[in-house]
């Protein structure tokens, strides 16, 4: 409260005043400007001050956010919030997060560039903090009372390892074992199908292999039984994106389009940080990584490039037989094997500080054991397999795609990327449209993965990786478009098996049937617009069969009215639609009343039919038994289900809303929350009407939804529009804290500027500006 | 009225160097040395310290066109933002006049011990 030096000093002028600085890190001078929305354009003359000044910018900005995060990662949270993040940092160590990011760190001391560039990003943030008195710290040290340690490039590789998790951790295989132990292989057969229908992969046509590789499989099928239940938290579904690539022929500037937006947890400060950096070798613009150099998702002058979660498997559990208790032996391909015990320490804040030991085989971390309480993992005395603990560069991957200027240097620079899977959609100003399933994918047998594996048994490791020159590639398809949401990278032509948890195919059908209309020429407007469809294919589907079957008779005045909202509903989530609300809750009810009582209590332990199977078991097979709800002695139809669940959603929404009006709105109904990441009450977006639904291309959900939405266009000079939710500023008390959130909302777009050089800077477009240069220290 | 002007301007400038408690320092010397009542005293102290503490924040506020008081208001569930503004004074005026009465309250008992003494009581 104090105004000298407390909580009033993180108030800043709006006003921002120009600022030199001096520092020994540098060689050169750097100027770094400020356009009207708070994005720093960097111009250095090298390399290492380039990297230095995105350091400091970065930190001035996000620095509470970047260690927050960092400490998350390495699981040390306790160490500033105390014992209520005990369960988290132990988990994190169980995952072997430490080892994973000192390993990758080990990797990318072999490259000078990749350190290089580390450590200058690492001395540029350590330059602010040293500029940093307890008065100046940033406001969430001073309301969780603590101060900023020392920045280092581990710390960098921990929020990329925290990215890889996020992206790339799969706890479906134990819900899929679960649910064969509980229905039998017929089940599994008849209703997770390993390629929705409709569907088309995001490569399409993949170059034809001619010689895949072969791999050894077991002859006798392993059959794991019950395990769980699911204890810790897990990147939820939700996590997911779009990108769509247009080829010239079909757009109004014969130039090719590239859209892309990351579906991710919402969250304030935002996790991306806008940038431009300039060099004499590079000169990008996008979303970098708050915390990390370069830029992930971007441009430069003649390459653009979209990413999506590729979501091929890189993540398995395998079941372990050990010797005894004290799991210090356990079987392996035919002999006992010692484990390594590795002791964590997780000092705690106002408690004495705990010591952990994991339990290390030889395929990855034991995360649970049987002896404690479920806390850490979904399944106890399992070894948990992550391509993450396999150290890789993909600081190094990136830093090449940032300097890459066409398709052919584009593709070298991902062969280096090896995890998470990500799907590279790139664009070039040659004309040409790209994309690439990209990672280090292990060779597995056919349907390997899908179930928790044999951790006894040799043939169930990944005994090899598919071949760089084997990897789904396309380059220009005939149809002039590439689509990727998300769904199977490839279809049954591709001859490896990449895995089983692709997400259902709705977003990318919508992308698809829109991009083939050839009554379209793409645009700005097309191609942003496109971001922002809120239309359901499901709902589209599915509702008129469900009012077709409604037995009306009888019904109540206001069943009667949401009838008549739900037959006139053009399928569109709007934040004023009432029918949205409507469909949203009436086909969860009809969703539940499907499954619920065949699956029992504890739903979190088993994997669902997904929607499109569901709805298609509607159509296909109305008088499938699961439609029985198995607790009342009769025999309940469809259409029994049906009338039942809407009523109960009418009865739902009268209760908690009152009469059919605004309060009936999807906007309403589901607002969107972007919380404050260490969840600091007033800090966040508070509740938001939005357009947008989670199968809807605009997969808007509660705390989940477009992170970055980006349009580009290549030409003679690069040309783009962007958005996040949030603002270039983590200082909750900045103007630019949450600047950008009623434009995103709006489903509205900046215009990015490019600059090629200092001299190109337009001066109109420039708030204040930063100069820095080399200090020269005495002798 | 003059001590009230010297703990204001004291205090303001030590503010900025030492830890947020040092406003009680010179309400508590100018307490001790100058003030004639303890109604006085407390008064002084108050007016003194409270002015500089919400004046500066009133003016960081400003220069901020109020984007972190709003924010702060939410997360302390405040009706007002300007109220986060009249906390803040009113803490400073509570340390400078607890500091000045305290100041005031030792000369006083100090004065009392020696007309003790001089009556032989001590």
């Amino acid at each position: 409260m104090n105004p000298f030096s407390g909580i009033w000093r993180n108030a800043p002028p709006v006003k921002e005043r120009s600022e030199f600085f001096f520092f020994s890190g540098l060689s050169d001078t750097v100027r770094v400007v400020y356009d009207t929305r708070a994005v720093p354009h960097i111009f250095a003359r090298n390399d290492a001050d380039l990297f230095f000044a995105q350091g400091f910018v970065t930190a001035r900005d996000r620095l509470w956010q970047m260690e927050f995060q960092a400490l998350a990662a390495a699981g040390r949270l306790s160490e500033v919030v105390g014992p209520s993040a005990l369960d988290h940092d132990v988990g994190k160590r169980r995952q072997g997060m430490p080892q994973a990011a000192s390993g990758a760190l080990e990797v990318m001391r072999r490259d000078p560039e990749t350190m290089t560039v580390l450590n200058s990003f690492s001395a540029g943030v350590n330059a602010y903090i040293a500029s940093l008195t307890p008065s100046t710290r940033p406001l969430e040290y001073k309301l969780l009372d603590y101060r900023p340690e020392d920045w280092s490039p581990l710390k960098t590789v921990l929020l990329i390892k925290h990215m890889q998790w996020t992206l790339s951790t799969d706890v479906d295989e134990v819900r899929r074992t679960n649910t064969l132990a509980k229905f039998g292989p017929g089940f599994m057969e008849k209703y997770f199908p390993r390629y929705p229908s409709p569907f088309a992969p995001v490569v399409p046509a993949a170059d034809s292999i001619v010689e895949p590789l072969q791999v050894n499989s077991p002859t006798k099928p392993f059959r794991p039984g019950l395990v769980g239940p699911i204890a810790g938290s897990w990147p939820v579904e939700g996590n997911g994106s779009n990108a769509f690539a247009v080829a010239g022929a079909k757009t109004r500037t014969g130039r090719p389009f590239l859209a892309n937006d990351p579906h991710l947890t919402l969250a304030l400060p935002s996790l991306w940080y806008e940038v431009q950096l300039v060099s004499p070798t590079l000169n990008v613009y996008g979303v970098s990584l708050a915390g990390a150099p370069a830029v992930l998702i971007g441009f430069n002058r003649s390459l653009a490039w979209g990413l999506t979660n590729g979501q091929s498997d890189v993540f398995d559990w395998y079941q372990i037989r050990f010797k005894d208790s004290t799991l210090s032996e356990y079987f392996h391909g035919g002999e006992w094997k010692p484990t390594t015990a590795v002791v964590e320490s997780v000092f705690v804040r106002r408690g004495k500080p705990t010591a952990d030991t994991v339990v290390f085989t030889h395929h990855g971390p034991i995360v649970q054991k049987s002896s404690e309480r479920p806390r850490y993992g979904p399944a106890p005395d399992h070894a948990m397999r992550w391509l993450g603990h396999d150290p890789s560069d993909e600081m190094k991957a990136i830093l090449t795609l940032n300097r890459a200027r066409d398709w052919g240097e584009a593709l070298e620079a991902l062969e280096l990327f090896q995890c998470p899977a990500q799907n590279f959609l790139v664009i070039d100003s040659a004309g040409n449209i790209g994309v690439r399933h990209q990672g280090n994918f292990p060779l597995r047998w056919n349907g390997q993965g899908r179930y928790i594996s044999d951790g006894s048994d040799t043939l169930y490791e990944w005994q090899a990786w598919i071949p760089p020159h084997h990897l789904p590639t396309a380059l220009n398809p005939a149809a002039g478009f590439l689509v990727s949401a998300n769904q199977n990278p490839v279809d049954s032509a591709y001859p490896y098996y990449l895995g089983w948890g692709f997400d259902e195919a709705e977003r990318a059908t919508r992308l698809g049937e829109k991009l083939a209309d050839t009554s379209i020429t793409w645009g700005w407007d097309e191609m942003a617009g496109l971001l922002q469809d809120d239309y359901s294919l499901h709902a589209s589907h599915l509702l008129p069969e469900m009012l077709r079957r409604l037995d009306t008779l009888g019904l109540s005045e206001n069943d009667r009215l949401m009838s008549r909202e739900l037959a006139a509903w053009d399928f569109r989530y709007r934040a004023e639609s009432v029918a949205a609300s409507l469909f949203d809750q009436w086909w969860r009810r009809m969703f539940r009343a499907i499954w619920a009582d065949e699956y029992g209590s504890d739903s979190s332990r088993y994997q669902y039919p997904t929607r499109s199977r569901t709805r298609k078991m509607i159509f296909e097979d109305p008088h499938a038994s699961w439609f029985d709800d198995i607790h009342t002695p009769e025999t309940e139809s469809l259409d029994d289900l049906i009338r039942k669940t809407f009523i109960e959603t009418g009865r739902d929404m009268f209760r908690r809303f009152g009469r059919m009006g605004e309060a009936w709105n999807w906007g309403a109904y589901r607002p969107v929350e972007i919380r404050h990441l260490a969840r600091i009450p007033g800090l966040g977006s508070g509740k938001l009407p939005a357009d947008g639904c989670a199968e809807c291309v605009n997969k808007m959900q509660t705390h989940h939804g477009p992170t970055w939405r980006m349009v580009v266009t290549l030409g003679d000079k690069p040309r783009a529009l962007g958005i996040y939710p949030g603002g270039q500023s983590g200082h909750p008390g900045s103007p630019h804290y949450l600047d950008f959130l009623q434009t995103w909302k709006q489903g509205e777009m900046h215009e990015l500027l490019f600059w090629s050089g200092p001299e190109e800077i337009d001066f109109d477009k420039i708030r204040y500006s930063l100069e820095m240069s080399r200090k020269v220290e005495k002798e | 009225m003059l001590a009230a002007l010297l703990i204001l301007s004291i205090g303001f400038g030590l503010q900025w160097f030492a830890p947020w408690w040092i406003g009680v320092l010179p309400a508590f010397i100018i307490g001790f040395a100058m003030s004639r009542g303890p109604i006085k005293a407390f008064t002084a102290g108050f007016l003194g310290l409270g002015v500089a503490w919400l004046a500066t924040a009133a003016y960081f506020d400003w220069l901020n066109q109020g984007v972190l008081s709003v924010r702060l208001s939410g997360m302390l569930e405040l009706p007002h933002p300007s109220l986060l503004l009249a906390v803040t004074g009113f803490l400073g005026a509570l340390l400078g006049a607890l500091g000045c009465w305290a100041g005031y309250g030792l000369k006083e008992s100090l004065l009392d011990a020696r007309k003790l003494r001089e009556e032989g009581w001590g």
